[in-house]
């Protein structure tokens, strides 16, 4: 019940969010001029690109648009794309278990590698193992996703040849990108929890735990690791999101047939309706990303679960 | 009657960027079971690193120099042995200054109940667990022990919360426990209630009880000795009744003074200036800068300790007069 109260007004939070969200989507998708003329390209006549106009129903009034288009996707229904003649549905579903597989991939590196990187520098600090971790982490958040994506194909495909330099299919299509990907999220988790937990080992009720006789062991795993992870599962959230946008990037160095490859190419034929699918669907992929770190605070503390009630 | 833990000659040192201070410096106690010990002083005295150093729960930039340490007959420090943490919880219990922060705020009170049981108990089956738990529990004084039980800490009040932690610290039975400063954030009459409390618990069993303050009101209340200590050393000890009584050093009476309930008829007075920064190589009595009597034998050479059959102090100019008669 308490969760209950904790997670409504979550809830409705995030459906506001999603409704701006929407709206911003179909106000952008409009801001890059007529999509008719775009469609039939410069050469076309003024009747033509009326009657296109009236075919997509960009004729009516903006707010009338507006409408029609909620009334759509309250329905499910993304629209049709422009370029492919084909739902945005079926275009996007074809490219997201990809991006989704991907981003999984990048993340689970990230964590594998960034959380046990923090904990070390955080419990050795100022010694070899957290100079070491200090510097990857460094190293990672100020190389450029693109530079780092070329290094490794330059490297590990072309030069050894170990691993395909794109496309997908295997698992060794995706270490390359996955990598890649991991890199920026990795440095930030592994700085965060280092700087979390190494706040958290100076806290009286670490030392008091230390006063009961606990094992170190209990004491770095249930008492200091729980309460610095907090702000460790806030920054794998926001990661989480900004791994679906660094997506976009490394799709296009890799050639991975993703969502984000899709996007590219959508924007580039001014597909005005497949963008603003693309754009709504990664809208409610992060607002469930929120809500799911939303609902794992509350279940690592007490205190602002019970914030909600 | 053999002492249960015994100190003698500890040393520490608190080093940081300006320099290596000496926070405790030739410090011995004896605890005897039964036992309810004031360590009186002001901060920055050096008690709180004393007890603290007892349990080798020491600051990261704070280290033992020196010293040997028994518990029971047995040596757990000195000789280059440190075997400090097995007396954590098990034999020696604490109770911090703040229960706010002496608490994880994410585990439930009886969470942190049963993993001291678990740690220091191995050997009983959970059932004896639950059923110490429900008993220490029960002894706090609370309304709805079965409530605060499953209560996380922000759901107590601070009383609450600091008899919780003492419930903690006494769970397993230490055969000492320490309160460092416990009952100061807390309200006059919570604060005398919950001594009392723990003074109960610690010596109904027979246990010995440390009580760390700069209280020197309370601890009168609830202390059979008195350890007063002023930069880092201790400078008298004694039954309670005795020092405050008789006290020998300068610095206790000058501390007497300052308890208006105590100063009675002759003015209230304070003591003038502040502690020394004592540095390795200082040499005299510490208090020497700020006393009244100093001469200057007091700071030619380091005072040695006298002891006169259960008190002791550390003065060559020692008080003569009670403090009742007024010599002021």
């Amino acid at each position: 019940m308490t969760f209950v109260r904790f997670m409504a007004p979550k809830l409705v939070g995030a459906v506001i969010t999603l409704l701006i969200a929407l709206s911003l989507a179909f106000f952008l998708a409009r801001t890059a001029g007529d999509p008719a003329r775009n469609i039939l390209g410069e050469f076309a006549t003024e009747e033509q690109v009326l009657e296109k106009q009236i075919e997509l129903g960009l004729d009516k009034p903006l707010p009338v648009q507006f409408w029609n288009y909620l009334g759509q996707l309250a329905t499910f229904d993304l629209g049709d794309s422009l370029r492919y003649s084909r739902s945005n549905w079926e275009l996007i579903l074809g490219r997201f278990p990809s991006t989704i597989q991907l981003t999984v991939a990048g993340m689970l590196i990230a964590t594998l590698i960034g959380l046990p990187l923090g904990i070390v520098a955080a419990l050795k600090e100022g010694k070899a193992w957290d100079r070491i971790s200090v510097f990857v982490a460094l190293f990672g958040q100020s190389i450029p996703l693109f530079w780092l994506g070329l290094m490794f194909i330059l490297l590990f495909a072309v030069a050894w040849g170990w691993l395909p330099a794109g496309q997908s299919g295997t698992w060794q299509h995706l270490v390359l990108p996955a990598v890649t990907l991991s890199v920026l999220p990795m440095a930030r988790i592994a700085r965060l929890t280092r700087s979390s937990l190494s706040e958290v080992l100076e806290e009286t009720y670490i030392t008091s735990a230390r006063a009961r006789g606990l094992k170190e062991r209990t004491v770095v795993i249930t008492h200091a690791i729980r309460n610095a992870a907090l702000p460790v599962v806030t920054i794998m959230g926001l990661q989480a999101g900004t791994l679906l946008s660094g997506a976009v990037t490394v799709e296009f160095v890799f050639a991975w047939p993703g969502l984000g490859t899709l996007a590219t190419q959508a924007v580039q034929f001014r597909d005005f309706s497949l963008v603003q699918a693309v754009v709504i669907v990664g809208a409610v992929t992060f607002v469930v990303i929120n809500l799911t770190v939303d609902l794992l605070y509350g279940i690592i503390d007490p205190r602002i679960r019970e914030q909600g009630s | 009657m053999d002492p249960l833990l015994s100190v003698r000659s500890l040393r520490v040192e608190a080093t940081s960027s300006v320099g290596t201070i000496v926070a405790v410096d030739r410090f011995d106690l004896d605890i005897h079971p039964g036992d309810v010990i004031g360590l009186i002083g002001e901060s920055g005295s050096g008690k709180t690193t004393a007890v603290r150093s007892l349990l080798g729960l020491t600051e990261r930039n704070v280290r033992i120099a020196e010293g040997s340490i028994c518990f029971q007959g047995e040596q757990v420090l000195g000789d280059g042995k440190n075997h400090l943490d097995r007396l954590r919880g098990r034999h020696v219990g604490m109770v911090f200054q703040n229960a706010s922060s002496s608490l994880n705020p994410l585990l439930k009170i009886k969470t942190q109940m049963r993993q001291v049981l678990r740690v220091n108990r191995p050997d009983q089956r959970a059932a004896a667990h639950q059923r110490r738990i429900d008993e220490v529990i029960s002894r706090m004084g609370f309304h709805d022990p079965k409530r605060v039980l499953r209560s996380y800490p922000h759901q107590l009040s601070g009383g609450m919360r600091q008899r919780a932690a003492i419930a903690i610290a006494i769970v397993s039975e230490p055969e000492i426990v320490i309160a460092d400063e416990s009952t100061s954030a807390l309200d006059v009459t919570t604060q005398a209630e919950v001594m009392e409390l723990v003074r109960e618990l610690a010596t109904d069993m027979g246990h010995s009880l440390i009580y760390v303050t700069h209280d020197l009101l309370l601890a009168a209340e609830v202390c059979t000795r008195m350890a007063v200590m002023y930069g880092g050393e201790i400078v008298e000890e004694g039954p309670t009744a005795s020092v405050i009584a008789y006290p020998k050093h300068p610095y206790t009476l000058g501390l007497l003074r300052s308890v208006p309930m105590w100063a009675k008829k002759a003015p209230l007075v304070g003591i003038d200036g502040t502690p020394p920064r004592v540095i390795p190589g200082f040499i005299g009595c510490r208090f020497a800068s700020r006393c009244a009597h100093a001469v200057g034998a007091c700071s030619d050479a380091d005072v040695e300790w006298t002891q006169h059959r259960d008190s002791g102090f550390r003065c060559i100019q020692p008080e003569g007069a009670p403090l009742h008669t007024g010599n002021g």
